[in-house]
């Protein structure tokens, strides 16, 4: 009985043994045809963030080089930790020049820095003899920014003379937020409370270009497949626009308008004009056809409103307010597409188009 | 030690076979299934929204 029973596990033990040497070997294989055909792994370098106590913001002179086979694109760091078209200082004594403030919208996140609106109104700007600083960071807020700023100006001599501060509905929604709880590893963000896993996954990704095929292409099956629509109204999204939101109520419009108040009169104390840049949500331009696919109706939500609070605040206070909501709306209703497939982040047309309505705005027709 | 190894083989080609084909299949699909292009579009470890 006792050698029936061993001689039929060994068929089995044999078999998946068999099995899992193939798909090593076969694994193996899979990992050298795609580094040899440029399919690298998708994080090759280091991240680009380093621990601001329990926050986190971009690490000084770091680099990082994406690179696919249809599309590659770099970030760069400067010594002050800002995102740039190169490495290295920044001399700004005796130059007068502006500071962009903002998240990944304005960080750009998917274009170099020279194709982003940023590096394309700084271009322009250094040939008026003007520098152009970029402190905007990937998912930070009102007062991650500010934070930045106020570290930056203590100790500083040479201010700059203007900020841009971008403002887009999520940011407006979380006004009073600040990114906690994030532990950085290797340059990249975790969540501090469940990081491990999340750092294995990225280490794999890191390592394995075939980790990231089958990570990459499951992804992409899972959004046409399962999710069905890669423009997702996500519940956050539709929190934002929702009418009877936070930012209808009347305290929470005061705080905002307070918040904002006390942000001018530090850059008024600093010698700074304030200029507010509204930059709508890429996806809230497919909101309406999200909405109505998924059967909510649209009169529920207002993709305008922040907009308008922007609009009437800043007249209140006499304070310049550019919005790129008219200049996005015209592209879009062109059937141009705003953003990325995959990413809601502007794409590198939209980033030419604002940049050059920026251009326009502050310095007028060439 | 070869010969171990090519008696292995023999008696397990069909599934060796198999195996292996069924991988390539696999890799094929999601390759076909996945657009094709490979990774064309960034994806960010953070993003913003």
């Amino acid at each position: 009985m006792v050698l029936h029973s061993t001689s039929s596990m060994r068929p089995l033990v044999e078999t998946i043994a068999i099995c899992l040497s193939v798909l090593v070997f076969c694994l193996l294989f899979l990992e050298a045809g795609l580094r040899i055909i440029g399919r690298a792994p998708s994080n090759v370098t280091e991240g680009v963030f380093e621990q601001d106590g329990d926050s986190y913001r971009l690490s000084k002179n770091a680099e990082k080089i994406i690179n696919w086979p249809s599309f590659s694109y770099s970030i760069y760091t400067n010594a002050f930790g800002f995102r740039d078209v190169k490495k290295g200082n920044r001399v700004l004594a005796g130059t007068p020049y502006y500071m962009f403030m903002g998240a990944s919208d304005v960080f750009a996140n998917g274009v170099n820095y020279e194709d982003s609106f940023v590096g394309i109104f700084a271009d322009e700007a250094s040939h008026r003899g003007i520098a152009v600083l970029n402190t905007a960071v990937g998912g930070h807020g009102f007062l991650d920014q500010e934070a930045i700023l106020r570290d930056f100006l203590t100790g500083s001599v040479h201010k700059p003379s203007r900020i841009f501060f971008f403002i887009n509905d999520m940011t407006m929604h979380g006004f009073d937020s600040r990114r906690r709880g994030v532990l950085i590893k290797n340059g990249y963000i975790l969540d501090r409370d469940n990081w491990r896993l999340a750092y294995l996954r990225l280490l794999i990704g890191n390592t394995s270009a075939a980790y990231s095929f089958f990570r990459d292409n499951i992804r992409k099956l899972s959004l046409k497949w399962i999710s069905g629509d890669p423009f997702e109204a996500s519940a956050q999204l539709l929190a934002i626009y929702a009418k009877g939101g936070r930012m209808y109520d009347d305290a929470t419009i005061a705080q905002f308008e307070a918040y904002l108040t006390r942000f001018e009169q530090y850059c008024a104390a600093n010698g700074i004009d304030i200029v507010y840049v509204y930059l709508p949500l890429s996806n809230s331009f497919y909101l309406n056809t999200l909405l109505a696919r998924s059967g909510k109706d649209p009169k529920a939500y207002d993709i305008s409103y922040y907009e308008r609070l922007m609009a009437r605040y800043s007249a209140k206070r006499g304070k310049r307010m550019i919005s790129l909501a008219p200049v996005l709306r015209e592209h879009h209703a062109k059937g141009m597409e705003l953003r990325f497939a995959m990413d809601a982040h502007y794409n590198k047309p939209t980033n030419r188009f604002v940049g050059e309505y920026l251009i326009k705005d502050m310095f007028g027709d060439p | 030690m070869f010969e171990s190894i090519r008696h292995l083989y023999d008696r397990n080609r069909t599934l060796i076979l198999i195996t292996f084909e069924a991988f390539w299949l696999i890799i094929f699909l999601l390759e076909r299934a996945g657009g094709g292009a490979g990774v064309d579009i960034p994806q960010f470890i953070y993003v913003n929204f």
